[in-house]
């Protein structure tokens, strides 16, 4: 392998790391409260408002069936209103976050699921407020079922920032799309396959080990 | 303590509402035990989540310490919550604190610092035999470790009732014993007025004061525990305290008894309780000699409830009207209840 295509690969790896970490990152904070408030506004829940929950369910399930290169297109302007420009890595970490919100919202709701109702009575009888009950029985019975959520997250960011070369996002999928592809390198395009390979294996096991800590069930 | 006045509680259903609990009245004293007993879906479970409105009553009145919880607002009923502790039968312990974190939330919740929380659940933890285990995760201890944690946590605001939702149902029958012996320790320690809701006749038998005996949603029998199971009223009650005390004849001894076994041998049953204060007398013995009547004891259960002797012997005596009026008269005379089962289909009768 020569020095330029190591460059290129780091360059490149670093880019994707930033798109994923600021997606994922920026998404996890929109995304798990979303996920909390679905849960408290269903039906049983402790906050229980069916409008509301419908309403955000609709929008969950509609930006989530959404394919992504057409949402990263869709939202260019929203994109261009954020971050100034509608090209470059600053401009796919947009679409990444959006998209990324209502997938860690459902993850979150189907953690906090697993939380046995039992408990929250518990803690209702003990005379907790709705946020104490979120803050001190959901969210840390939920975290490993949520850090779990999170790593599938941003598994999947990984492959989707591959599609952000369509805006010149940059990062590892661009990479082999433009040299691996159209300029038919398949020793560059392996090279990315087999980094990316690596990467998701990391970020899964680095997610497995933290869930199996966190885990006292 | 506790004063429900006419709570009713209805739940909307798929066909309609159904009622869970109608128009239930019951006082509970301080200090005292207090058993509601019923077979699954009677209500029970209703009626103790009534006492902390975790269910809110459609309709009636619930007086904890006086104070009237359906007039609370939110905020009220919260702080008047930490007046009551409860115990669950799945234990509801948090798997991601510890033993020691367990016991703090409650002083937690209640914005209570580090040091405040450590001064308290130390001591609670010693109380219920769990220091050494302050640091465990409850999914490395036993059914009953987790139970006592339970009691702990519930203890940790000081509460004056203790509301105890089947909370032996899930241990096997000698750490059910050790649980009771516990909660009976703190009520003693504590003057506690504690709440036990369960589908096990033994458990009221081994603790509760009172009890209280639900069916479809009604308190059908209540009384002190002793009167209740000696004196069952509601066929339900005798049939949950039937096994306990004896009151059914072993299905052998019935089935000897329908196929016309005694009756052959000219022989009459009686079934005598012994209550009171002659129930220690040698009464079998003196029938025997002063009357000279043969009696051959078929079945018989001698036991105690809340500390008081009680037993049923059922007995086979000669087919003699004169030597069977002499031996009732004895038997009354001693404040003893004795009552013929005379022919087969009424024995069949009196046993089911």
């Amino acid at each position: 392998m020569s020095t330029a295509l190591i460059e290129l690969l780091v360059d490149g790896f670093i880019e994707t790391l930033v798109m994923v970490g600021i997606s994922g990152g920026v998404a996890a904070l929109f995304g798990i409260p979303l996920g909390v408030i679905l849960i408290l506004t269903d039906r049983g829940g402790i906050l229980q408002n069916l409008v509301a929950n419908r309403v955000l369910g609709i929008i969950v399930n509609a930006t989530r069936s959404t394919p992504f290169i057409i949402l990263m297109v869709a939202i260019i302007p929203f994109t261009r209103l954020v971050v100034g420009t509608s090209i470059g890595t600053a401009a796919a970490i947009v679409p990444l976050t959006i998209a990324a919100i209502p997938f860690i919202a459902r993850l979150v709701e189907t953690a906090l699921r697993e939380v046995p109702a039992g408990l929250i009575e518990a803690a209702q009888a003990m005379g907790a407020t709705p946020l104490q009950i979120v803050t001190k029985v959901l969210l840390p019975e939920a975290l490993p079922g949520i850090v779990a959520g999170l790593t599938i997250t941003l598994v999947s960011l990984i492959g989707y920032s591959a599609m952000a070369g369509a805006v010149g996002g940059g990062g590892l999928g661009d990479i082999g799309i433009r040299y691996g592809y159209q300029r038919f390198l398949p020793e560059v395009m392996l090279a990315v396959v087999l980094v990316l390979i690596v990467f998701v294996q990391g970020v899964q096991s680095l997610g497995d080990r933290l869930v199996r800590r966190l885990s006292h069930r | 303590m506790i004063d429900l006045r006419h709570v009713t509680k209805r739940f909307a259903s798929a066909t309609g509402s159904v009622e869970a609990l109608s128009n239930v009245s019951l006082k509970i004293e301080a200090g005292e035990i207090f058993g509601v007993i019923g077979r699954s879906g009677a209500g029970k479970s209703t009626l103790i989540r009534c006492i902390n409105l975790l269910e809110r009553p459609t309709e009636g009145q619930v007086l904890v310490d006086g104070r009237d919880l359906m007039s609370l607002d939110a905020a009220a009923l919260r702080i008047a919550r930490r007046e009551i502790g409860m115990i669950f039968q799945h234990f509801n312990l948090l798997s991601s604190r510890t033993v020691f974190d367990n016991v703090a939330l409650p002083l937690e919740l209640r914005g209570e610092g580090r040091a405040a929380i450590k001064a308290k659940v130390d001591p609670l933890l010693e109380l219920v035999g769990l220091a050494d285990k302050a640091g465990r995760y409850p999914s490395q201890l036993s059914g009953g470790q987790k139970q006592r944690v339970g009691i702990a946590r519930a203890l940790a605001t000081d509460p004056k009732v203790l509301l105890c939702d089947e909370a032996t149902s899930a241990l096997d029958p000698e750490t059910t014993d050790q649980i009771l012996a516990l909660i009976k320790d703190i009520r003693d320690r504590l003057k506690l007025t504690v709440v036990l809701i369960t589908h096990e006749m033994a458990v009221v038998k081994e603790i509760a004061d009172r009890v209280a005996v639900m069916e479809h949603g009604k308190v059908i029998e209540q009384g002190d525990t002793f009167d209740v199971f000696t004196r069952p009223q509601h066929l339900t009650t005798r049939s949950f305290v039937s096994d306990l005390i004896g009151f059914d004849l072993p299905p052998a001894l019935q089935k000897r008894i329908a196929d016309n076994d005694t009756a052959d041998k000219g022989g009459r049953l009686l079934r005598i309780l012994f209550t009171g204060s002659h129930a220690d007398d040698p009464v079998i013995s003196e029938l025997s000699r002063n009357l000279n009547l043969d009696i051959n004891i078929l079945h018989g259960r001698i036991d105690e409830i809340q500390g008081r002797p009680f037993g049923v012997m059922v007995v086979r005596v000669p087919d003699d009207a004169a030597k069977i009026a002499a031996a009732k008269t004895y038997l009354t005379n001693r404040k003893l209840h004795v009552e013929e089962l005379g022919h087969v289909h009424s024995l069949d009768r009196a046993a089911g």
